[in-house]
């Protein structure tokens, strides 16, 4: 047994939060916890279909993501639909890239799936936040990672 | 179970003097042979008979129209539930919650079981809200079953934590009702280290008087339902759940639920083997944030003064009992792997 602080069991004592889920919803919709500095690492794959990278990625963008990290400014009622985020606020986009068509090591990167990787930060955080993902293939994106609130 | 009488409690005093009546309230070979009952009647053993008793070697892909089918690979055994000698399974986190549309009592318990092909937690009803004597046969309403559309809907493991009624009122009030809400933690951790669960999930449910054990079509909000939550991005892996309480809302957006629960203070990346590590257990805690219906991990342990021949703490519960005064009681964790339940005052 041991007395404590209440204080002590709120989210705002800890140093960081961390937002994780094997996969995420896309769009991810959260609670900032009064932080306000957000850390983001993002990798997803498409749901469906082999999406091999091809040799003219330039010309190939079906899986380039574009990353809208956008704040709800309305109702934060879950039920009333704010989950979904769809159009109040563009918010601010993150580029992604196409799969590079080798790796570092000269080989092809793996066909079966294609995997994302960004990483990006954002401050002055507002109360909640979504983060949604597209590309241009209309394949279903699954986003894992994990979002760190300082 | 014991009463408490809180004006008798002073620190050093004997557990005597303040802790009165105990009582039991269930005994382990009683919940093993209801258990046991109970998976022979929804779950008949069909092409092969049990090898020395019912409830035994459940066949993988049993049907049940009510409780799920099952799954897994291996067949699933409760039968060491039945006798001492076996060794009970019964995991000793229970979860009464007192049902006030009937005034009754609930009383949610988990089982270990040896892979996903059994159910883990099961549940009594009891009109007796002062449990006098030992719950029985009469009283046992089954195993629960909850749909989780990515992982299994057996609800196999026994890491579990229920409050009800729901304390922030996502789901409004509803007479005849009653709410609740529940963390579970589920899952294989590198696919072969059953130890420490993979992935947790938060829910809350809008009724569990009408049915306590069957949970699909009331759960309101279902948070890291897509796979689960993975903890400090999967470092801390969950051991035991220990018990809900409500954070409420302060200056930020942080109204949420709070589940204690402990991890190994390292990453268990034992790939291939599926020996226990004796490793140290922190307390950490997760959030459910019912508003973004998202399940969040706070970045620091709890951490607790203790002696040397303590390496960890589990099962951590947080009460206010029997003085009033807001504290956690926890197992210590030794070398040995022996539970000393820390309740020095």
């Amino acid at each position: 047994m041991e007395y404590i602080d209440p204080q002590v069991l709120r989210p705002e004592h800890h140093r960081k939060i961390y937002i994780t889920e094997d996969n995420f919803p896309n769009p991810l919709f959260f609670s900032t916890f009064g932080r306000k500095k957000l850390f983001a690492r993002l990798h997803f794959f498409a749901s469906t279909g082999a999406v091999p990278p091809t040799n003219n990625p330039q010309n190939d963008p079906q899986y380039a993501p574009v990353f809208q990290i956008a704040e709800y400014d309305g109702n934060y009622d879950y039920s009333t639909g704010a989950y979904f985020l769809d159009n109040w606020d563009v918010g601010t986009l993150v580029l992604g890239t196409q799969e590079p068509t080798t790796r570092f090591d000269g080989y092809s990167p793996p066909t079966d799936i294609s995997i994302k990787l960004v990483e990006f930060s954002a401050e002055d955080l507002p109360a909640y936040i979504s983060i949604r993902i597209k590309a241009q293939s209309t394949n279903t994106i699954l986003p894992y990672g994990v979002i760190v609130l300082e | 179970m014991a009463d408490v009488d809180e004006s008798a409690f002073k620190p050093g005093a004997q557990a005597s003097e303040w802790l009165l009546n105990p009582r039991l309230v269930l005994s382990t070979l009683q919940a093993g042979n209801d258990i046991i009952n109970w998976f022979d009647a929804n779950y008949p053993y069909t092409s092969v008979p049990p090898s020395g008793g019912v409830g035994q070697e459940t066949p993988n892909g049993q049907s049940n129209s009510t409780y799920g089918t099952l799954q897994g690979g291996s067949p699933g055994n409760v039968s060491r539930m039945a006798s001492f000698s076996t060794g009970s399974s019964i995991d000793g986190q229970f979860w009464p919650i007192y049902d006030y549309v009937d005034n009754s009592i609930l009383l949610f318990f988990s089982i270990k079981t040896p892979n996903v092909n059994t159910k883990a937690i099961y549940c009594y009803k009891t009109t007796d809200t002062e449990i006098r004597t030992p719950l029985t046969s009469s009283q046992f309403l089954g195993g629960v079953i909850f749909a989780l559309p990515f992982y299994n809907p057996n609800a196999s493991s026994h890491r579990f934590s229920i409050i009800s009624p729901d304390p922030l009122v996502t789901t409004p009030r509803v007479a005849g009702q009653q709410s609740a809400v529940f963390f579970y933690a589920y899952g294989v951790f590198d696919g072969s280290t059953p130890d420490h669960g993979r992935w947790i999930e938060a829910s809350v449910i809008s009724d569990i008087h009408t049915n306590p054990v069957n949970w699909n079509g009331k759960i309101t909000l279902f948070a890291a339902i897509n796979g689960g939550g993975v903890d400090v991005a999967g470092q801390y892996n969950p051991d035991k759940l220990g018990s809900i309480f409500v954070v409420p809302q302060g200056n930020t957006t942080s109204a949420c639920y709070a589940c204690l629960y402990n991890a190994t203070t390292d990453r268990d990346i034992r790939s291939g083997s599926n020996a226990l590590v004796i490793n140290a257990m922190q307390i950490r805690i997760a959030y459910f944030h019912p508003a973004a219906n998202v399940l969040a991990f706070g970045s620091d342990p709890i951490s607790f003064a203790s002696g040397v021949g303590t390496i960890g703490h589990c099962r951590p519960q947080f009460t206010t009992y029997p003085d009033g005064v807001p504290k956690i009681i926890y197992n210590d964790f030794a070398f040995d792997q022996s539970l000393k339940t820390v309740w020095s005052t």
